[in-house]
């Protein structure tokens, strides 16, 4: 049977279907309706289907939890896509929701139909045993579903600690590899040292500065606190008659300093070593106080 | 594929860019997928709390939703819009997992908790949804928000609230006209 006009009925046949509220009984009916091809009642149910998504819109955001982002990309790794041009491809809209439990299902208890030729207590037993089934079921579903969310935040656990101890390794495959530069260094010969201290009134700032002068390169190495907003470490090489900037000496966020300096043309007779606190662009002439001073041997 | 991150102060999403994204996780790209999450999850999981009103639930409700969208995203159709699909997906999922838990005690106060966050996906349209539905009168509201967010029919509704079943079609379906006229 085809429409051909929406009359108050189909309106509301149609906006109960958009909004997944009429029983299954009736749903199924509207949905082959509209199969058996009615553009009637097609239109109108385009219509409201617009209007209800108008509804889910009007929800307030949440924050996110983030292990649900990292759970997602391993599901994603994990479960392959369904292909396209299937059958599930063509489907327009997703299944609609599962009604297994609704209130619907125990509100109205199947009565056996009469002159079946059972008798009704073996009916109400069968229902009795259905019904412990159905919660049996339902029982372990949650176990294993705890069991589930238990193990998904132990996996999200794992998957932090991975993540912790690829850090750690890094971090030691780094120092190993600093510790070599370190030693190639100190064994070449005409090698100079200088030792840094901080200076009184700035905090602690150990490290050292090797000089390989047939490299004509230092290697400058030691802690120095992270700079404040704005400000730059910048290292000087004091000669006998000027202080020559080599740039500006950047540590990671935790204030470790690892770099390799060209020692500039005009600072290959230099004494000492100083490292100052300036703009984060530099500066053409140390500020004081100095941060770190050390003398070559 | 950088893990860890998010999307924190990107543009609003709209319906062009999430069916670009959509289109790129139909062709297996799971760096699309991760961006779609970033960007759009936060509506999702503010409407799956909502239905649900259980955090643990909600959470468990959001990673089953992008993970039908990874698996099923051949199956979009450009008919509807993009967000809307995804919308869509979302409540589907969120009713169906209450109706499996039932997880009635939090309903009552699913508003208590959220939190007025900036919005990251269609303001514009989430502005406009919301004044439409304060507009109508507080019955269909109450109504349509209850069928709505309980998934649950006409007939269980009205059994519940102890309303006839006429009212809840009728408040139902006036509901959605009016929100349809107020449409721009």
């Amino acid at each position: 049977l085809r429409h051909d006009r929406a009359t108050e009925e189909i309106r509301e046949l149609a906006a109960l279907y958009a909004l997944g509220s009429l029983t299954q009984h009736e749903a199924r009916s509207f949905e082959l309706h509209m199969q058996e091809g009615c553009p009637v009642c097609e239109e109108e149910f385009r219509k409201f289907e617009h209007i209800v998504a108008e509804i889910g819109f009007a929800v307030e955001e949440a924050e996110t939890p983030d292990y649900i982002r990292e759970l997602l990309l391993a599901r994603a790794e994990r479960e392959p896509q369904a292909p396209s041009n299937t059958a599930a491809a063509r489907k327009i809209e997703p299944e609609p929701p599962p009604r297994i439990f609704s209130s619907a299902t125990f509100a109205k208890p199947v009565k056996p139909k009469s002159g079946s030729g059972k008798s009704p207590i073996f009916a109400w037993i069968l229902s009795a045993i259905f019904a412990a089934l159905a919660i049996l079921a339902g029982y372990q579903w949650k176990l294993v579903r705890d069991a589930n969310t238990q193990l998904q935040a132990k996996a999200s656990a794992s998957l932090a600690d991975v993540g912790d101890l690829q850090k750690q390794l890094s971090a030691n495959n780094g120092k190993a590899g600093d510790l070599e530069h370190i030693l190639a260094a100190l064994a070449k010969p005409g090698t100079r040292i200088a030792r840094l201290t901080g200076q009184p009134g700035v905090p602690s700032a150990p490290g050292a500065m090797i000089w390989d002068t047939e490299q004509k390169r230092c290697l400058l190495f030691g802690f120095f606190a992270p700079a404040p907003e704005g400000k730059a470490y910048q290292l000087w090489f004091v000669t006998p008659t000027a202080r020559v900037s080599a740039g500006l000496v950047k540590n990671d966020p935790e204030g470790h300093a690892f770099i390799t300096v060209p020692v500039p043309g005009d600072a290959t007779d230099a004494a000492a070593v100083l490292v100052t606190l300036e703009p984060d662009n530099g500066s053409q002439i140390p500020t004081m106080p100095f941060y770190a001073l050390g003398r070559f041997n | 594929l950088e893990q860890g991150t998010k999307a924190e102060g990107a543009l609003p999403i709209g319906n062009e860019e999430a069916l670009a994204l959509i289109r790129k996780i139909e062709n297996g790209e799971k760096p699309s997928l991760i961006i779609l999450y970033d960007r759009t999850s936060r509506l999702l999981f503010g409407l799956v709390l909502r239905i649900l009103g259980d955090r643990a639930l909600a959470e468990e409700t959001l990673l089953d939703v992008y993970t039908y969208i990874w698996k099923q995203s051949a199956s979009y159709n450009p008919r509807i819009p993009a967000l809307e699909w995804l919308m869509a997906i979302a409540r589907a999922r969120a009713v169906a997992m209450l109706h499996w838990t039932k997880p009635d005690k939090a309903r009552l106060e699913r508003r208590a908790g959220m939190q007025d966050l900036a919005m990251t996906v269609a303001p514009e349209q989430q502005i406009l949804s919301r004044a439409s539905i304060e507009a109508l009168i507080p019955t269909q509201r109450e109504i349509l928000e209850w069928v709505y967010f309980s998934g649950l029919s006409c007939s269980e509704i009205a059994a519940q609230v102890g309303k006839p079943l006429g009212v809840i079609k009728t408040h139902s379906r006036l509901g959605l006209i009016k929100l349809s006229e107020q449409k721009p």
